[in-house]
């Protein structure tokens, strides 16, 4: 636990640093002495201080609760990172491809990763989602959906 | 109160048309809350259209029922998929979808239910017989008052932290953080922005809801699924009488505290909500077991807003000043039927201003019905394998997040946010003090900017009016009281 908490901590402290650096390039308000950078420096400062806290609490290995780290020899992690990935290439193609074909893909894809076998599944659920999202959001509340190279056609 | 007038307001809305409307506005309303993205302020604004050629009456009764309808519904996806409908639920994922997880769907679902219709229907009543002695108060509210609400809001970080308060600590900085990206407040000088014209008015709030909830929670499905995973859920229409009277207390606390924060411009459900699930957990005689699923805690976030639903029209009604942003969308539909809100509507067009009362507490009704049957069917959604829910839950975020604004960039963000949150979650931080600071962060620098503004830079001016006092002692008594409890708990499990 205490080693995430280090880990963590950095990461934070990182952060806090980085927003107070940024913050000091802000122009500063000489007549009221609040500017814009007056809200993210004060912020930064207390970031950072926390997560010192927080780091200082790990070195001194008084962390309390369990937390397991990432595995990649887990079927679990494996599955998360392809699942992550996965998620990355909807987002990137999502414009191109339209929401109706690529989320038909998407949602077989994630039903393959978490084990379902069954081709009628992996056929009949994608396109029963894809057909009611595109119902209520399209033709119901009117909102457009991404429609990439199908422009047109529905 | 002109009771006659009280009674000809309710002939006219329980006439079959008008509660038609009414209805048809509730169910729309559910449907919209209950999607993750779609808020009851885009709900009503969709809306607006269809009411054009109907008569006033009508077209008000099916606004307000959309708006009561929405503010429950948010609470159904809240509870089943750990994804706030609209920004007034996400509170209510705090203990609703551990109740959901534990098979206690029907339970959680029934308490919201019945806590929104209390709330509702409180809050309705007191816009009927308060409505010009809360706006006096409402009113009183300057930059000053505004900024210790914020503050008074942002002490409930610490009773919302879970098993570490430093963690929730570092979660509140870091989502405060978060919410001065884009345009400061005063000069308008932007922050943080990486060069993203779309960050400039900061990270839209939707997606990044959604991605801070629902898409945390698909990753950690992701990783933890294992075999066929079905939840058995008992289907509820009535929370048990046993739930009924340990939640009365704060339900009747929440819907007051909810009335009151909803009256105040600018405010709205999402602060009522966190604000009174602080409250419950302060006032709690088990405030360890917050978080892992007290039915308590739906009731009381679930009360406050939809409270707030009636609190936002008081203001609105008596002042022209809307109280929220979907009351702020429904002003339109006012000018649009050719009715000006404020005193003097209460002068030329009083029939009205009871049609609204009347509407709002037969809405609240309608809702109580529609959601009784509707709970057999939402009740499913959890008892659907999760190799096949997750994929969907993944959709509809994306959508979600996608529908508000049309922007691919929204989607990015909610994936940022979803794996940010995934991490922190994992890793022992607490997700929702980022996502009060992100609500009442902007809140809190405006308002102190300007209240320096106006003091010529002198901090006494916070501690120079009434309310303003009362609500800063009110945040430091409840940081105080947090972590005494958090002691206290800490001690006993020791």
């Amino acid at each position: 636990m205490y080693r995430y908490d280090i880990i963590s901590g950095l990461v934070f402290a990182l952060i806090a640093i980085y927003a107070l650096i940024t913050a000091s390039s802000f122009p500063q308000d000489h007549v009221m002495g609040i500017g814009p950078n007056y809200f993210p420096t004060l912020l930064s400062i207390g970031l950072l201080l926390f997560s010192l806290i927080l780091i200082g609490r790990g070195v001194l290995k008084r962390s309390k609760g369990k937390i397991e780290g990432f595995s990649l020899k887990e079927e679990g992690t494996k599955r998360l990172f392809l699942s992550v990935i996965v998620a990355i290439a909807y987002t990137l193609v999502l414009p191109f491809l339209g929401f109706t074909l690529s989320t038909f893909f998407v949602i077989a894809v994630y039903m393959k990763l978490l084990g379902i076998r069954s081709v009628r599944l992996l056929g009949s659920v994608p396109l029963l989602v894809v057909i009611a999202v595109y119902l209520l959001f399209e033709k119901f509340l009117s909102i457009a959906l991404p429609s990439g190279f199908l422009k047109g056609l529905f | 109160m002109d009771w006659n007038l009280l009674f000809t307001s309710f002939e006219n809305i329980l006439h079959p048309s008008v509660l038609l409307s009414v209805l048809a506005g509730v169910t729309m309303g559910i449907t919209i809350g209950a999607l993750p993205g779609l808020t009851a302020t885009m709900g009503v604004a969709l809306l607006i259209p269809f009411t054009f050629g109907k008569p006033v009456t009508e077209s008000l009764a099916m606004l307000l029922g959309l708006y009561c309808g929405g503010m429950y519904g948010g609470s159904i996806s809240a509870i089943l998929i750990r994804t706030p409908g609209t920004p007034a639920a996400a509170a209510t994922v705090l203990e609703g979808y551990p109740l959901g997880q534990q098979g206690h769907a029907g339970r959680a679902l029934s308490m919201a239910l019945f806590a929104s219709f209390c709330g509702g229907t409180i809050g309705a009543l007191l816009m009927t017989f308060l409505s010009p002695p809360i706006s006096k108060v409402a009113l009183e509210f300057s930059y000053v008052e505004y900024f210790s609400l914020a503050v008074f809001g942002l002490s409930v970080i610490i009773s919302i932290s879970g098993t570490s308060i430093l963690k929730g600590v570092i979660a509140g900085f870091f989502g405060l953080l978060i919410s001065s990206i884009g345009f400061d407040p005063i000069s308008g000088y932007p922050r943080y922005t990486f060069g993203f014209v779309e960050l400039l008015e900061g990270p839209a709030f939707i997606p990044t809801l959604i991605g801070l909830f629902a898409l945390s929670e698909f990753f950690s499905g992701m990783e933890k699924s294992n075999g066929i995973e079905r939840i058995k859920a008992v289907v509820r229409a009535f929370p048990p009488k046993e739930d009924i009277l340990v939640s009365l207390k704060n339900i009747l606390k929440s819907s007051f505290i909810g009335a009151f924060i909803g009256a105040i411009p600018g405010t709205g459900g999402d602060i009522a909500a966190f604000v009174s699930y602080g409250e419950a957990k302060r006032s709690s005689k088990y405030p360890e077991r917050f978080g892992t699923g007290v039915i308590e805690g739906v009731a009381a976030t679930e009360a406050a807003n939809n409270a707030c639903s009636g609190g936002a029209m008081i203001p609105l009604l008596s002042l022209g000043v809307p109280g929220d942003s979907v009351t702020a969308v429904i002003l339109g539909a006012f000018i649009i039927q050719g009715l000006q809100p404020g005193p003097l509507l209460y002068k030329e067009h009083i029939d009205v201003v009871y049609n609204v009362f009347a509407s709002m507490i037969v809405a609240n009704i309608v809702m109580l019905f529609v959601g009784i049957i509707g709970i057999r069917f939402f009740v499913r959604v959890i008892s659907i394998d999760k190799k096949i829910l997750l994929p969907v839950i993944f959709v509809l975020s994306m959508v979600g997040s996608y529908a508000m604004r049309g922007n691919v960039f929204d989607l990015w963000l909610s994936l940022i946010f979803g794996l940010i949150g995934f991490l922190m979650q994992r890793y022992g931080f607490p997700l929702s003090p980022i996502l009060l600071a992100l609500i009442l962060g902007p809140m809190a620098e405006s308002n102190l900017r300007r209240s320096l503004v106006m003091s010529n830079g002198s901090w006494k001016i916070l501690v120079s009016r009434p309310i303003s006092v009362i609500l800063l002692c009110a945040a430091v008594l409840s940081i105080g009281i947090s972590i005494w409890n958090h002691k206290r708990v800490a001690a006993r499990t020791k």
